[in-house]
């Protein structure tokens, strides 16, 4: 090890670097080297700055809550530990047929069979079949019943979805639980682009020279400009990729509506068959007819595709019409299992499979599976969640120093300043103090409490609120910033220490049975809290070296001045 | 050899791959000296190669190649903004693995 460097000396002063030469654009201009190069630089920079800041909450919460959708499976069974009964979970008991548990879930409400019935297996996501049947003239839950079963013992564990954590965190991502989200969001990512492409024209001058280059020991302003840069060009394709494929998900609507009216005159069902995602419409005939035993069936499936079933859907449930619909994933690369069964010809008609594979959904697919990280396994969705982390950590830097470099300019419209400061970094970091705070709530209030699901939503909406409201009265960011920091770490130890009190037993039962997913969000958030109570930590430090160097240099001067 | 062990080693030799690249740099604050480029750089390519090569024994070639790419910015993102916060660089080496091993553990 006697290679490696004990200390951290300065870089600057080995490589005589002006670190002031990324704001002097003009100089090139008085160097002779290209004016015109110069002012589309300055130009890229300011349209970088003011795009950034005005759409850096929005992206931040998108980025941050993609992060965590990256863990939709794992967040959502550690949500459902409650409903986990660590007994059954281990006994050797035949469990009841999927058929007889559907049925006998029909008998409980006023289906309307002439609806899809949806039918989700357990598997990553979740321990229960969760079953949604459509409901005959009820607009109590959207017109449907949702259902949570255990598949071991056909009991019903609950009526509805008391643990919406992990759809609510999905929900943030695709569409900020906002109406019209979605191409709200699709904009967003528009901007993104732009965003992307401004910085590019920024950094390409100094894209090699500078990769390496982090002034952590030059002031505030330069760390968070070195910060903003490194992430920004090391995640670049990364980035990238997710402004492409998100841009194509949620502003689909620029090529369907014209595509819908021009060239199919508002035939739908044409239109979504010719992009290999066919519509099928079944009507029930009326006349009853038994439904197949579906476990050889799901089997028969997975063996012919080699592909693994994750969910059903019956159309004409209980009807001689009726079309049991299997869906999943094969092996390979975001191939997706789309087949549907017809009950009164026991078969796969080809009429009813032909056109779920075209040259559209073998493009789309893949790229929905890159873009949810459903590949490779839990390893690569961790590596994409640091770099989605790494990408908010570069939204921060952003607002740091468009705060900074704006500091004096502003320092006469104080409010101005409060409120840039709150609706930018307030917000960003709220949201990360919100989503530890929603963690909290989705823990701790009980399982049967009437509205859980609209109270760990408001929860994370009023920390939200607040901590923007505190963002506009501070006066120092950094304090501001390792304070939300320590607060994120304290929420989240909380919730690792609740875990290990009241569900320790049962995350280890479930471990040693081979259901790793809860006891790893456990774990994750208590290294979570040991990241953020250090990361807290380390700005308040560096607050203090830099009050103790400017207070050295400012008595050096008294003492040498005559 | 089983999945997890070569899914390490691909992962410990890209993150070494890209250390190396760092050291080379002026901006460095890793090693005492700064690295040759040209060296650390074939090292980095041959690094890289060898670890798609791994993977691909676990990966379908699309995986394998994102999963590179994707290591690789973290990796360099981590290296370059954690460096200079070590005061002992040795730190800086085990929180690197760490996360590798992790990572490789994942699956």
């Amino acid at each position: 090890m006697g290679l490696l460097r004990p200390g951290i000396p300065s870089a600057i002063a080995m490589g005589g670097f002006d670190p002031r030469d990324h704001f002097r654009i003009e100089r090139l201009g008085v160097l002779g080297i290209d004016v015109v190069k110069a002012k589309t630089i300055k130009n890229a920079v300011e349209a970088h700055g003011w795009v950034g800041v005005i759409l850096s909450v929005p992206l931040f919460i998108v980025f941050w809550a993609g992060a965590l959708t990256l863990f939709f499976p794992e967040v959502s069974l550690w949500s459902n530990l409650p409903l986990r009964s660590v007994e059954a979970s281990v006994q050797d008991s035949p469990p009841p047929s999927l058929s007889s548990l559907v049925e006998a879930q029909l008998r409980t409400v006023d289906a309307d069979t002439k609806k899809p019935i949806f039918l989700s297996l357990p598997g990553a996501h979740s321990p229960f079949v969760e079953l949604s049947v459509p409901i005959v003239e009820d607009l109590e839950e959207e017109g449907r019943a949702e259902f949570l079963v255990d598949p071991q013992t056909g009991e019903t564990i609950s009526r509805g979805h008391p643990f919406e954590l992990a759809s609510f965190l999905y929900a943030l991502h695709y569409n900020l639980k906002l109406p019209q989200g979605a191409y709200i969001v699709g904009l967003i990512t528009l901007f993104f682009l732009v965003l992307l492409m401004t910085g590019l024209v920024i950094q390409l001058k100094n894209l090699l020279n500078h990769f390496f280059l982090y002034r952590h020991d030059k002031g505030q302003r330069m760390r968070a400009y070195d910060i903003h840069t490194v992430a920004g060009v090391v995640t670049g394709p990364f980035a990238l990729m997710y402004a492409l494929t998100g841009l194509m998900f949620n502003l689909n609507v620029l090529f369907y509506f014209p595509a819908l009216k021009v060239v199919y005159e508002d035939d739908q069902v044409a239109l979504m068959k010719d992009a290999g995602f066919p519509r099928l419409q079944v009507e029930p005939a009326g006349v009853a007819a038994e439904m197949p035993a579906l476990e050889p069936l799901i089997a028969r499936v997975e063996a012919v595709h080699e592909a693994e079933v994750s969910a059903l859907s019956f159309m004409a449930f209980g009807d001689e019409n009726a079309v049991i619909r299997f869906s999943g994933m094969k092996d390979g690369f975001g191939k997706r299992l789309d087949v549907r069964y017809e009950v009164a010809s026991q078969s796969f008609p080809e009429a009813l499979n032909a056109g779920s594979e075209t040259a559209f959904s073998g493009i789309v697919m893949p790229l929905f599976m890159a873009h949810m990280g459903q590949f490779g396994g839990p390893g690569v969705r961790f590596l994409l969640f640091l770099l989605a982390w790494g990408v908010c950590g570069l939204i921060l830097a952003g607002n740091v120093l468009w705060l900074v470099k704006r500091e004096k300019q502003l320092s006469s419209y104080p409010w101005s300043h409060g409120l840039v400061r709150g609706l930018t970094l307030g917000a960003c970091t709220g949201t990360i103090v919100a989503t530890a705070a929603a963690f909290v709530f989705e823990r701790s209030l009980p399982a049967s409490l009437e509205g859980r699901v609209w109270m760990v939503q408001f929860i994370f909406g009023l920390v939200l609120l607040a901590s923007t409201l505190t963002g506009f009265a501070v006066t120092s960011v950094r304090r501001f910033l390792a304070w939300s920091a320590i607060s994120t770490a304290g929420l989240l130890a909380w919730v690792f220490l609740w875990d290990l009190y009241v569900y320790g037993r049962s995350i280890v039962v479930l471990w040693q049975a081979g259901e790793t997913a809860s006891g790893a969000v456990t774990l994750g958030l208590l290294v979570s809290a040991a990241f953020f109570a250090w990361l807290g930590s380390r700005i308040l430090a560096l607050g203090a070296d830099q009050a103790r160097t400017k207070a050295g240099f400012s008595t050096g001067a008294t003492q040498t001045s005559p | 050899m089983g999945a997890f062990l070569l899914k390490l080693m691909a992962l410990q030799a890209l993150f070494v791959g890209c250390l190396v690249t760092y050291g080379s740099s002026q901006r460095q604050y890793f090693f005492v000296r700064t690295l040759p480029a040209k060296l650390a750089w074939i090292f980095f390519i041959l690094a890289t190669t060898g670890a798609l090569l791994l993977l691909l024994t676990v990966y379908d070639p699309i995986t394998a190649g994102v999963y590179v790419l994707a290591a690789i910015m973290v990796d360099w993102t981590f290296v370059i903004l954690a460096s200079p916060h070590f005061s002992m660089q040795q730190g800086l080496l085990a929180c690197g693995g760490l996360l590798m091993t992790l990572t490789a553990y994942l699956g």
